[in-house]
């Protein structure tokens, strides 16, 4: 086995990617969908010997950095790996263009979940389950990166903890220490340890689902679709699924893992273990959704008083969970919407505030989970930094308490954020100027740029005044979105951390 | 009693001082032969220069016959293993160790000072017993001393007797008379810097200072009497946030009226320590000496200013200074007491002594008897003993008038079944009472006398 982990990180993906397409063509067989299982078993067989050449000629690959490897290796697999998934999509699909194809995929594999099949019928179950476990393959791929890679090299959001500067790692030397692990074992011990944490929770919702009522193949796509928030869904999102309320309320408790890494990964990377009560991501996450999920329940509130007619405890009920619901949804990046939160609009006759979802998708859910946007722990770090400056307004030569770790977030975690926030924000406003001179309308473009840099795909249809389709813009603009996705899962700051000198220089 | 102190720092050499008057036999252990030399010099002590915490050098010292050890070096972990040592291998009856960082004085971990543990007896901590004088001056705003007694029921007050005190020029005798209800009692005066214990005769003079026993409740009033206003203090400003300050401030925190504490500190890590510890209490970083700093701290609309840092003139400066910004009350912590003929001059109004409250705690646990507190007044002039009477005491079962004091010495208030009376020359001294008494430091020995453990007890 030692060989395989010696080999490029790239090509071990390429070689997991491959291995993935048998399910689909297993789920094809037994649907009695010969087509569909034919093309996935022979992208397995075509795509193994594949790996297993470049593996091959790749076998004796040393890079100076490993580091840097890793990080390329990243890049390259969500930029090329689509590809790859694209190629039997594209032949299962059959009546659509390999473009459709390779955007699903990279929408898929970067857990956006944006879908140019809008019609429900246009796919087999069998590429809906591949599409799904893409995202799923996706997620776990972040999960283990970010601890695996990102943490390392202060990437991520872990720079915002960090003492050394981002993209450099731990700072210092110690004599003590002899030989500092190599990134690879890193990622094998991360990768053995977080698989089964990540398989078992996926396994308990669907099981889950399932008892609550839903038809096994729906739950497993909604049950890795909601771990990777990806918000991929066969029917149309949880409006049609048949698990209603107790589903949902599933659901809604596995969303916890995209809030803070601490609920699946507790003490992995040696730094202080505070609890999730004490965890500001997690506090902050808490903050986000109960006040905005009562500012739109009262919003509704009073727009139902004014209606002449009387309104039932149910009907707020059912309001009130619709916003909660859908909040804690789109702050985790997943894009789910409750079936009450249509409800919730005829209850009180006004519009649903799409801002309100755009600006929760942008701020995103924790550093190191699966959900994408800002990260909480950027924003906790910039709220903190302004408080503190308030009381810096009134008491010029004041120290702020917290401890060191509070005062390093507040100082350089801020500055790192603030540099991190004006990147997204530029990424926001590059890819809008770029999706506007594909002809794209101007509100259109803005929310697709949000939705795609934080991979929150389903933002698209909510959010906007009237739904916006994706197979309805043009190809180039397509090609952009892939392009945003990208960037907005591995963060502009890795991205620039592959032009630090350290990493390039002799 | 043979006693060795190691240390010959400031408090090490005080205790050999207050010791060595008292015909014991003390001898000194320091690392520095400067500070050796110079307590030999001038007291009657031996002294060896070496390291404390070294079996050799307390063998030395006559560790093997000796019945206290007094640990002060200024490290906390010599400390401790000089106690150690004293015990393992010279079984040493008593030790004391004074122990500096909070951390050991965690009450979660006051397990580790167990007979079988880490032997130490008692526990001295002068940081903690300065942060509790600078509370009680802070209570008792108008006094320029004070320290509780008797469970904290007992007060002791130092009072500057102004022109407009309504109580100048009457003999003492009088005012037992007007105010009877009042348990207080003139226990001293010092006039023209000479500290005697009144007579019943004796009248009180504008300049005067006294030191007044009084019932804790009635503390309010008797400041009324002697012309002080009992204000109460809402706006605190800390300058210095080292041991001291903090705990001052954390004390303060945690009290349940609302005290806006402001601290004022140079050092950065050390004002960011406080930050830390501290939740309400605003750290500023900067020189307290800075006129900007100390505006910005809004000393104008503070109560009172306590200037803590480990400098005494910084402390004395920033205490003037403040007063001059238009704070009303300035406390000062000061070390040198050479410096506190200064006060008045420079209109500070009361000052802490560090090296008079640790000398203080650790005599309480040297003297004979049943010995509950001691306090030292002024420069070693005088000592206010609490102590409870022992059924085979002398003094147990005779009225006040019958007892044979000495001269100098004046009984300040008796606690008697849990009530705290005043003392008439009618009282009787029962067996378990507590009694405080105030005497002049000649009259001290008489007094410990009168409160042992007569001969035929064993």
């Amino acid at each position: 086995m030692g060989w395989i982990v010696r080999l490029p990180f790239f090509v071990i993906l390429m070689g997991l990617g491959a291995t993935a397409m048998i399910v689909p063509a297993a789920h094809a067989a037994v649907m009695e969908d010969f087509d569909t299982m034919r093309v996935f078993f022979y992208g397995f067989i075509l795509f193994s010997i594949l790996t297993l050449m470049i593996g091959l000629a790749t076998a004796g690959y040393a890079p100076r950095s490993v580091a840097r490897s890793h990080l390329v290796g990243l890049l390259a697999a969500f930029s090329a790996l689509p590809i790859m998934f694209a190629i039997p999509f594209y032949e299962a699909v059959g009546n659509t263009t390999f473009l459709n194809a390779w955007f699903e995929m990279v929408s898929s594999f970067t857990t956006t979940g944006a879908t140019v099949y809008d019609t429900t019928d246009r796919l087999t179950p069998s590429l809906h389950l591949w599409r799904g476990l893409v995202g799923w393959m996706g997620g776990l791929l972040v999960w283990v990166t970010a601890v695996s890679i990102f943490a390392p090299m202060n990437l991520g959001g872990f720079e915002v903890r960090a003492t050394g500067g981002p993209g450099k790692g731990a700072a210092g030397t110690f004599s003590q220490i002899a030989q500092i692990v190599d990134p690879s074992e890193r990622l094998v011990r991360y990768t053995l340890t977080l698989t089964p944490i990540y398989i078992g929770l996926t396994t308990a919702l669907w099981i889950g689902l399932v008892i609550a009522g839903e038809f096994p193949y729906i739950a497993l796509i909604h049950a890795m679709s909601t771990l990777s928030t990806s918000g991929i869904s066969p029917i149309g999102g949880l409006y049609f699924a048949a698990s209603r309320f107790w589903g949902e309320l599933l659901i809604f408790c596995f969303f916890a893992f995209a809030l803070s890494r601490l609920t699946f990964s507790r003490g992995l990377i040696g730094e202080r273990d505070q609890g999730l009560r004490r965890d500001p991501e997690f506090i902050t996450a808490l903050v986000l959704i109960g006040s905005v999920t009562m500012l739109l329940f009262l919003r509704h509130f009073i727009g139902a008083a004014e209606q002449a007619e009387p309104t039932s405890l149910r009907d707020s009920l059912s309001a009130f969970w619709g916003a909660l619901f859908t909040v804690t949804s789109f702050l985790t990046t997943t894009g789910f919407e409750s079936r009450l939160w249509e409800g919730a609009t005829e209850f009180s006759g006004l519009s649903t505030p799409g801002l309100f979802l755009i600006g929760l998708a942008l701020i995103g859910g924790g550093v190191a989970t699966t959900a994408g946007g800002v990260k909480l722990l950027r924003i906790y770090a910039l709220y903190r930094h302004g408080e503190r400056e308030q009381e810096r307004l009134l008491h010029p030569s004041s120290i702020g308490g917290g401890g060191r770790d509070a005062r390093r977030i507040r100082r350089q975690g801020a500055y790192i954020s603030w540099v991190f926030f004006m990147l997204f924000a530029l990424s926001i406003a590059a890819v809008m100027l770029m999706l506007s001179l594909t002809g794209v309308q101007f509100e259109t473009s803005m929310v697709l740029a949000v939705s795609a840099l934080s991979t929150t795909g389903p933002l698209a249809v909510v959010a906007a005044e009237t739904p916006i389709a994706y197979s309805g813009i043009p190809d180039a603009a397509k090609a952009v979105l892939a392009f945003a996705m990208v960037l907005g899962r591995l963060e502009t700051l890795a991205i620039i951390a592959l032009f630090n000198p350290e990493i390039w220089q002799r | 009693m043979k006693v060795i102190i190691c240390g010959a720092g400031q408090v090490g050499w005080q205790i050999a001082r207050h010791l060595s008057g008292e015909k014991n036999d003390v001898t000194v252990v320091d690392f520095n032969p400067e500070l050796v030399r110079r307590a030999t010099d001038t007291l009657d002590v031996q002294g060896i220069a070496g390291f404390a915490s070294y079996p050799d050098v307390l063998d030395r010292a006559g560790a093997a016959d000796a019945d206290m050890v007094i640990a002060a070096t200024h490290s906390d972990e010599v400390n401790m293993v000089t106690c150690q040592v004293a015990h393992s291998v010279f079984s040493v009856q008593r030790k004391i160790a004074r122990l500096r960082a909070q951390n050991y004085l965690d009450p979660g971990y006051s397990d580790l000072y167990r007979r079988n543990h880490l032997p130490i007896d008692v526990v001295i901590s002068p940081e903690r017993e300065v942060a509790e004088a600078a509370l009680q001056r802070l209570a008792a705003p108008a006094a320029f001393d004070t320290e509780s007694f008797l469970d904290g029921r007992a007060q002791l007050l130092g009072i500057m007797i102004d022109e407009d005190c309504p109580v100048i020029n009457t003999p003492l005798r009088q005012l037992t008379d007007l105010f009877s209800t009042l348990r207080a009692v003139v226990v001293g005066i010092r006039r023209d810097g000479a500290l005697f214990v009144p007579s019943a005769g004796d009248q009180i003079f504008p300049e005067d200072e006294c030191y007044i026993f009084t019932d804790t409740e009635d503390m309010t009033r008797t400041l009324e009497i002697f012309g002080k206003i009992h204000s109460k203090q809402e706006r605190i400003v800390i300058i210095g946030g080292g041991n001291v300050g903090l705990g001052v401030a954390l004390a303060l925190e945690a009290r349940t009226d609302r005290v806006r504490v402001k601290m004022i500190e140079k050092d950065r890590e050390c004002a960011e320590r406080a930050a830390d510890a501290l939740d309400r209490t605003i750290v500023l970083h900067g020189d307290g000496l800075d006129s900007a700093l100390l505006e910005e701290a809004n000393i104008a609309t503070a109560d009172a200013v306590l200037a803590v840092t480990d400098d005494d003139k910084t402390n004395l400066l920033a205490a003037v200074r403040s007063k001059e910004m238009g704070c009303p009350m300035a406390i000062s912590l000061v070390n040198d007491p050479t410096l506190i003929p200064l006060m008045g001059p420079l209109d500070i109004d009361a000052y802490i002594n560090p090296r008079a409250t640790t000398v203080s705690s650790i005599l309480r646990h040297i003297r004979h008897g049943r010995v509950r507190g001691v306090y030292s007044i002024g420069d070693a002039e005088a000592e206010v003993i609490e102590a409870e009477v022992l059924g085979t005491s002398p003094i147990a079962g005779q009225c006040v008038k019958d007892i044979d004091f000495p001269e100098g010495t004046l009984i300040g208030a008796v606690m008697q079944q849990g009530q705290i009376i005043r003392p008439t020359g009618e009282t009787r001294i029962e067996e378990g009472n507590v009694i405080a008494i105030f005497a002049m430091s000649d009259d001290v020995a008489e007094v410990e006398r009168l409160l042992q453990v007569s001969i035929d007890f064993f």
